[in-house]
């Protein structure tokens, strides 16, 4: 058994529980995250959240696929269930890639586990990425 | 190479009074041979989790070489003041089993429940993911038993 207080790092480029959020208050908020991933790092990634929302009632299962090249690519993002509605990728106003979605009307007790996979052809390898920042508002559009 | 015994439990619930692992991968394993397909049973996976204030999810990942199909299923519980409420569950497109309403034991856990029109090599992990919010919903999970029958309600 093993038993991990910390993210787990998988051949540098795979990451379980690069971050975690929980939190009670019942109302409508959107929730972004600021990575550590710079515009034009060429580095190809994709970004999950999994989790549940007891105030909706739904599973969180959606990402986000990006790729910072020479201009920023907001390449894809999905769902599988409605806990969480991915909004965009975008790029913050002091150069790193920021992801955001929203989590509805009614949020309370609501949980999510970050997990990253990057990779990086262009320059033969990846980096581990961390989330420098989160925070969750109650109106849409860009926040970093 | 890293071998990694299982459960993979990663990172900890954070929140004042939770307890447990937000994730955790292969609590345990299905991989059954049943040659006579066992048409139309329920597979009642008995785990330790006790109605005392926890949100869990369960996330059940695989594949059934009978139907050709995946395996994934979902469940949402929270067990709280003696009783297990089915909140949610989720059963996806193309998938092999259907995930059933849990229910608690007579002995006072929580029973997942899931239904097959058949079981010919079918094999699947379980995962939990939990809570680390400021209160006490965290907790690792793990499966004290299970078994596959026709029983349709509450086998344990």
């Amino acid at each position: 058994m093993a038993n991990l207080t910390d993210r787990l790092d998988i051949i540098s480029n795979h990451s379980y529980g690069v971050y975690e959020y929980a939190r009670t208050s019942y109302d409508h908020r959107y929730y972004h995250i600021k990575t550590s991933i710079t515009h034009q790092s060429y580095l190809m990634t994709r970004i999950e959240f999994k989790g549940y929302c007891y105030g909706n009632n739904q599973f969180i299962d959606c990402w986000w696929t990006f790729y910072p090249y020479d201009y920023f690519i907001a390449h894809n993002q999905g769902y599988l269930t409605g806990g969480m509605i991915p909004v965009t990728s975008y790029k913050s106003s002091d150069n790193y890639v920021c992801v955001y979605g929203d989590l509805g009307s009614n949020t309370g007790d609501v949980f999510f586990n970050v997990n990253i996979i990057t990779a990086n052809p262009t320059s033969g390898g990846a980096v581990n990425t961390t989330v420098l920042s989160a925070a969750s508002t109650a109106s849409s559009g860009t926040y970093y | 190479m890293a071998n990694l015994q299982s459960p993979l439990r990663i990172g900890t619930n954070t929140g004042a009074g939770s307890s447990g692992y937000a994730q955790q991968f292969q609590i345990w394993t299905f991989n059954e041979f049943y040659a006579d397909n066992y048409v139309n049973h329920y597979l009642h996976i008995k785990t330790d989790l006790v109605p005392t204030d926890k949100i869990v999810r369960f996330e059940a990942l695989g594949y059934h070489y009978g139907q050709a199909k995946f395996i994934r299923n979902d469940w949402a519980v929270y067990a709280y003041n003696n009783v297990v409420y089915d909140r949610t569950r989720a059963n996806y497109a193309g998938g092999a089993l259907d995930a059933y309403a849990p229910y608690k034991s007579s002995d006072g856990y929580t029973v997942l429940k899931m239904f097959g029109t058949s079981w010919y090599f079918a094999a699947f992990i379980l995962n939990v993911y939990t809570w680390g919010m400021s209160s006490t919903y965290g907790t690792n999970v793990n499966v004290l038993s299970y078994v596959i029958n026709t029983n349709s309600g509450s086998h344990y």
